[in-house]
């Protein structure tokens, strides 16, 4: 009808034009102006291109003040923590970026889900008391109205350290200082090791040290739902895309000591949706690195270690993915109810798992066995010429086991001191770290989610002094060396 | 602002009815048919309205912070009159019984009300503790566990004792011979695997327990982890 009236009226202004013309006056070129017009109806009609308005409900929000990316235990203690401490209701915006929903490949659902204040440093010490605080009060922490309280299924057994004649010293020594800080653990001597688990073979043990209290292992993927669900009722946005593209700004400026300094801000996080090339662009003040086995690729983006070696700037994030085999037998002659997680002389590791005489346990590789971490196979030979021969020595009964199950997982391994890296990066100056714990960063996750979200709000740490991990240490070569990791 | 509060709780308790309390089932298990339609009022509200969810939140952590109130530690008293005396008072206190040794069992009456004569006893340990029913938790234990002459302890139907409690029993492995856990929901097989330390114990009672999956395994396991000790309770007909 619009078209019709259209001709209509071009049929009706030639006439006009007719006149016009014969009069002198100006041609107004009346063809071009419709078919112009005719072109613009067309295209706002449905079934063009033209689509102003679609539907973006998958992408994250265009404005956050702060983007956590990696949804695991650490990215969502962080966000939990921050939600919890913010002086005002809604004060803060925090959206998390996780690539895999599924978690199929995350550190945390893979883990052992060990947890122990027998470490070497009294701030691991004390991070892993606070962090088994958590959990006990974990109902309190993580409520939820109209939710089932959790259930971590918790094992209160105990660490069970054993150290052959040269650990023994430095054994003993790590256990005054952890009895300092407040840990209830125990030296055991090979007699007292022997009476007390008779499926034990002391030969080649001079010292063990057993925690009381406090320690044990629970269920990662619990803590990792709950703590999920109580930060979604917090009002934490959640994403599912992968962090590919951080924007920054740059700020030159001159040190006291006359030297001159680059400083960035992130101030635009891209995240493209998966299976796709779509992406957003989202405003941040902050963004937190939690992404564990990845925190490495994700700093390359901001541009943490491109410069000339031996600056500052040239200085990387020296976390990688390293990956550790865990492995599940079944030996009906073995330990009973009263087995703690026992680390051995040499690194092995084994505990009980569930009630059908089932253990799990494995062995961290050697820097030359390290195994490539492109993928998670699993590999088991590595179970039959390492791991079998020492748990074969250590609990004879193991002589006779058939493994059930098998899997592999990711270290976020910190190559420099296999210790964690958390706070602010000194040039990258709103990028937090809060990743490359080595192992036992399910541990530790309370503990750092605070640290870091005090970092963020107040500026400092109150509660726990995290200063020994910053990035800086990276820079200035002082290592914070933890000897117990597994 | 207390007499709107408490009438909301009031309120709540009435809507949630017996099946639902503060910590409602509807979030791990899916409801079946009927249940879906009655979701209650106050739970209509707490999805859509902010404050009412905060209230509710608020409701729920008020009465977690009551049971730790009454766990608090007695440290002034341990101090002016020593461990037994301080032990035996939270025990009296939280509605236990306490056992001195030579005397009889101190209990307080129907209100609540203890006599004081137990104040005299400075130096007198403390024999046998019954603390069913009580709400004793975690925290509150650190007024039971300096009692180093304790030969008897019943935590029958407490039910804020859980698993992390029972790890937390072993100071009194030098003395405590009998243990009853009869009845409390919270404990399970991983903490009954640290009563070990337990060595001198000769009559743990674990009947009743309803959050341990395998009761009969279980039972195995306990008489195979303590030789000397009469386990009572999960018969071998219920679920091995």
């Amino acid at each position: 009808m619009f078209r019709s009236a259209l001709r209509l009226r071009s049929s009706r202004v030639l006439l006009v034009r007719g006149l016009g013309t014969r009069r002198g006056g100006s041609t107004l070129d009346w063809d071009e102006k419709v078919s112009d017009i005719k072109k613009k109806i067309g295209s706002i009609l449905p079934g063009e291109t033209w689509a102003p308005l679609y539907d973006t409900r998958h992408l994250p929000p265009e404005h956050s003040d702060v983007v956590i990316v990696g949804g695991g235990v650490l990215g969502l203690s962080v966000a939990f923590w921050l939600k919890k401490l913010q002086k005002k209701r809604d004060g803060i915006r925090v959206l998390v970026v996780e690539r895999d929903h599924t978690y199929s490949k995350a550190s945390t659902v893979l883990s052992v889900g060990g947890i122990r204040q027998q470490f070497s440093l009294p701030e691991n010490v004390q991070l892993s008391l606070f962090s088994v605080n958590f959990l006990r009060n974990i109902n309190e922490y993580l409520a939820v109205v109209d939710s089932p309280p959790l259930d971590l299924q918790f094992n209160p057994s105990g660490y069970l350290l054993l150290a052959s004649e040269q650990g023994a010293a430095n054994l003993e020594n790590n256990v005054k200082m952890q009895r300092q800080e407040g840990a209830k653990v125990g030296l055991m001597s090979p007699q007292q090791l022997q009476n007390k688990f008779p499926w034990m073979n002391v030969k080649g043990v001079a010292l063990a040290s057993y925690g009381m209290e406090d320690e044990g292992w629970f269920d990662p993927w619990s803590l990792l739902q709950g703590l999920r669900r109580k930060v979604q009722s917090m009002g934490v946005l959640f994403c599912q895309g992968e962090v590919t593209r951080f924007t920054t700004s740059s700020n030159s400026m001159v040190t006291s000591s006359g030297e001159e300094v680059v400083l960035k801000r992130i101030y635009e996080v891209h995240v493209k949706m998966n299976n796709s090339l779509e992406y957003q662009p989202v405003e941040c003040a902050i963004v937190i690195n939690a992404a564990g086995a990845w925190s490495g690729q994700i700093a390359e983006l901001a541009g943490i270690g491109k410069g000339p070696p031996g600056t500052l700037k040239g200085t990387k994030l020296p976390v990688e993915p390293r990956k550790r085999y865990v492995y599940v037998w079944h030996c009906p002659q073995g330990p009973g109810l009263e087995m703690p997680f026992v680390a051995d002389t040499n690194g092995v590791y084994f505990r009980r798992e569930g009630l059908g005489n089932n253990y799990l346990g494995g062995l961290s590789p050697t820097e030359e066995e390290e195994p490539d971490p492109i993928n998670l196979d699993v590999d088991h030979d590595f179970f039959q010429d390492k791991v079998w021969p020492h748990l074969g020595r250590r609990v004879p009964a193991f002589q006779s086991l058939k493994v059930q199950n098998a899997w592999a997982g990711y270290y976020d391994y910190n190559t420099f001191d296999q210790n964690g890296v958390v706070g602010p990066h000194p040039l990258v100056v709103n990028m937090y770290f809060a990743t490359g714990f080595s192992g036992h960063g399910l541990q530790h996750a309370p503990a750092v989610g605070r640290a870091v979200a005090e970092m963020v709000l107040e500026g400092h740490f109150q509660t726990i002094d995290m200063s020994p991990f910053l990035f800086s240490r990276f820079h200035l070569g002082e290592k914070v060396q933890e000897d117990n990791i597994f | 602002m207390a007499a709107p509060r408490s009438f909301l709780c009031r309120l709540a308790l009435a809507y949630n009815g017996s099946s639902r309390g503060m910590h409602g089932l509807s979030g791990a298990v899916p409801p079946e048919g009927n249940q879906r339609k009655r979701r209650t009022l106050l739970q209509f509200l707490s999805d859509h309205f902010y404050d009412v969810e905060a209230l509710r939140l608020y409701l729920l952590q008020r009465k977690m912070s009551k049971v730790h109130q009454e766990n608090r530690s007695l440290a002034h008293i341990r101090e002016k009159y020593g461990p037994y005396i301080a032990g035996a008072f939270f025990v009296l206190k939280q509605g236990g019984a306490v056992k001195f040794q030579d005397h009889e069992w101190i209990r307080p009456n129907k209100r609540g009300h203890f006599s004081g004569e137990f104040l005299k006893l400075l130096t007198v340990p403390v024999q046998a503790v019954d603390a069913s029913g009580c709400a004793i938790n975690y925290d509150g234990l650190d007024n039971l566990l300096p009692l180093k002459e304790l030969q008897s302890l019943s935590l029958q139907h407490c039910p804020h004792v859980d698993d992390w409690c029972l790890s937390r029993l072993y100071p009194l492995a030098g003395s405590l011979q009998e243990l009853s856990l009869s009845g409390c929901p919270q404990i399970s097989e991983r903490g009954l695997a640290c009563l070990h330390h337990l060595q001198n114990l000769r009559r743990l009672d674990i009947s009743n327990l309803p959050a341990v999956s395998y009761p009969g395994l279980t039972r195995i396991l306990v008489e195979e982890m303590l030789p000397n000790c009469e386990v009572l309770g999960m018969d071998e007909a219920q679920g091995l």
